[in-house]
């Protein structure tokens, strides 16, 4: 993006309201930086502007101080070299050769540390997304350009040792220089005359890279949630009905590498709790007879595999109805560009993507693209869960419908446990919120920075979920979040419940708990309906609540007795 | 390609949104409040970005008023 553009952006949406607000720490003045920063904001958040809030010039270290003292729960942390020794920089005004290297290498170090130490208590708070040096050090050193010198090898060292020890918080993004340096060379960043005359060193392509980078850090897209693989000359190579389960290949050995790849990278995405299934024109006895050869992935992972020769998109459908979940949240990857085409006709909101054998390039392409669509920070202990989870609710389902639903219920000998602590830390609750779409009270979204400035709110309260049952654990399922107004009522502001653990009643044991909780029996929301969300107003019609078009009062005399009859144990911690 | 006038507006406008366009055009520092150092720099880097030149600070700090960013783009704009 243009500085030109970004300021065209900013000029037209600043009748926007505020949507998120950031401290900027550096150590020089972040001039364009801002515009950007604001206008790809506004590129992902259409509706909302970002406020940025910033330090002082030339005082990184003390910058970082300040904003452990803003109100801001996003920080933009960037470091230069000349951040952490002057002589570094441009604008050196004493010298950095050979006798002197040591004596900088050492003053990096400890600034380092002292900034890792600052990091620390701000990650309490808030979430700080890092860029580490990215201007290059182009005339320090004594040896020819072509060879990297001690001193370099050494300032680097000391770099890498930071982000290692910054990236074990799960409140600490650091920007990747790979990713950077394909959007900005390395060598077109540094803008001499800007640094000499402004303080601000960067070229506006750098600045523009840069800012993306830190705003999809700051401001973390959901990740999809499901793939569904196509096998035949995509999982391996070759056509089984055709060459028989023996002959189908995937190693280097067969000259088959790159779809041996692809199943570990598969591996890869269902070890992260990404929903895999598979999707073939074949025979079932066919595929079925590949599928006990030992992949590479685990086939188990595969769930459900349907093979029928009926077109792909029916296929498609009943595997997003096993998971409950949105095409939106899937991936669909086939080698046919006519699958393709007629999967995407049928389900437009998936993401549909090619995979081509013959050009390893392209599928190393793939695999990057893939990484991205379902990255995550961070992965959470039930993400591990998820994948297993679904066959679970499968059985669950079998069972349920061959028996009366309360004697059921309570043959699952369920528990169902309430985390009350409000931790900032626990971002699987925030996670929960930002991708349960059915039983979800209004649809509404919190960035990581807003959730962490709402669970410090001395008011706030924060109940998280967690379920277990004979099927096994399903990890954490709901979670009800709010405010406790001055009469004691407790006004919810979040709640969701997984489609994993539908149909268990839980949502009437959430009710009951929230309705012991309140001093005064009391509890209020405002549900939002849309599209996806029927399944939260079945649940208040169950309670004699029909059309709520506003504020709904729950109270414990009225509303308790006309709640289902809860099946499972619960417990608090 | 809009005319020179009103591309150098454009850069104004986008600076100073709060400005009427008729108003920037007689533009001066002293009738713009925020026309500080910091909007003056973010200025004349869109105008370099605009119109194609190398920006030299010291001279772009010679300019306090629309009818001398004007004069400035003319003489140093690489594709007017």
């Amino acid at each position: 993006m243009k500085l030109g553009q970004a300021l065209a952006l900013l000029a037209q949406s600043r009748a926007l309201p505020i949507g998120d607000s950031a401290f900027v720490a550096c150590g020089f003045e972040p001039l364009h930086l801002l515009p950007l920063l604001e206008a790809h904001y506004l590129g992902r958040f259409p509706d909302k502007r970002l406020q940025l809030a910033t330090g002082v010039y030339g005082d990184l270290e003390g910058n970082a101080r300040r904003a452990f003292d803003q109100e801001q729960t996003l920080v933009f942390l960037l470091v230069e070299y000349s951040d952490l020794d002057p002589r570094l920089g441009l604008r050196a005004a004493a010298p950095w050769s050979a006798s002197h290297e040591a004596d900088v290498l050492d003053g990096v170090k400890r600034k380092l540390q002292r900034l890792y130490d600052l990091l620390e208590p701000l990650t309490k708070r808030a979430l700080v997304v890092a860029s580490l040096p990215t201007l290059p050090l182009t005339h320090h050193g004594h040896t020819p350009a072509a060879q990297a010198s001690h001193f370099q090898l050494g300032l680097e060292r000391e770099i890498a040792d930071f982000a290692l020890a910054c990236s074990r918080s799960k409140h600490v993004r650091i920007l990747d220089s790979t990713e950077l340096a394909r959007r900005s060379p390395p060598l077109e960043r540094l803008d001499v005359r800007s640094e000499f005359a402004t303080g601000f060193p960067y070229r506006t392509p750098h600045t523009s890279a840069l800012a993306s980078q830190l705003i999809a850090l700051g401001f973390a897209q959901a990740p999809k949630k499901g793939l569904i693989t196509d096998l035949d000359d995509t999982l391996w190579s070759g056509i089984v009905g055709e060459v028989g389960a023996d002959a189908i290949a995937w190693s280097q050995a067969e000259h088959a590498q790159i779809h041996g790849l692809y199943q570990l990278f598969l591996q890869q995405l269902s070890d992260a709790g990404v929903l895999l299934g598979a999707v073939s024109k074949n025979t079932p006895s066919v595929v079925q007879a590949a599928l006990t050869r030992e992949l590479w992935l685990q086939s188990e992972r595969l769930y459900p595999t349907i093979a029928s020769w009926g077109p792909k998109s029916d296929a498609v459908a009943r595997i997003l109805e096993t998971w409950n979940v949105n095409a939106d949240a899937v991936v669909f990857v086939d080698d046919s560009a006519l699958e393709l085409a007629e999967v995407q006709q049928a389900h437009p909101g998936l993401t549909t993507l090619s995979f081509n054998g013959n050009e390893p390039e392209k599928v190393l392409a793939l695999l990057e693209r893939l990484r991205d669509l379902f990255g995550k920070p961070v992965i959470e202990r039930d993400d591990a869960l998820r994948a297993g989870s679904l066959r679970r609710v499968s059985d669950f389902e079998l069972e349920r419908s061959a028996q009366p639903q309360l004697e059921f219920l309570r043959s699952l000998n369920g528990e169902l446990t309430v985390e009350t602590s409000k931790d900032p830390d626990n971002t699987r609750l925030l996670s929960l919120l930002n991708k349960t779409n059915q039983f979800n009270l209004d649809g509404a979204r919190r960035s990581e920075s807003e959730w962490r400035a709402f669970v410090a709110e001395p008011g706030s309260f924060v109940l998280g979920f967690s379920y277990t049952d004979k099927f096994g654990p399903l990890g954490t399922i709901g979670l009800m979040a709010g405010r406790v107004a001055e009469d004691g009522t407790h006004e919810v502001l979040h709640w969701v419940l997984s489609c994993r653990a539908f149909s268990r009643r839980i949502e009437h044991h959430m009710t009951e708990c929230l309705l012991q909780r309140a001093n005064n029996g009391r509890v209020s929301f405002t549900p939002v309906a849309n599209e996806r969300n029927a399944p939260f107003f079945d649940f208040l019609r169950s309670l004699g609540v029909d059309d709520p078009g506003g504020t709904v009062v729950l109270c414990r005399g009225e509303h308790s007795p006309k709640l289902a009859p809860l099946p499972h144990r619960t417990s608090s911690k | 390609m809009a005319d020179l006038e009103t591309r150098v507006l454009d850069c104004f406008s986008n600076v100073f949104p709060d400005v009427a366009r008729e108003a920037l055009r007689t533009a001066t520092q002293d009738t713009i409040p925020n026309w500080d150092s910091v909007a003056h720099i973010t200025l004349f880097a869109s105008l370099a970005e605009e119109f194609a030149f190398e920006l030299d600070y010291e001279s772009a700090e010679a300019v306090h008023s629309f009818a001398e960013a004007m004069e400035y783009v003319r003489a140093h704009a690489t594709n007017p």
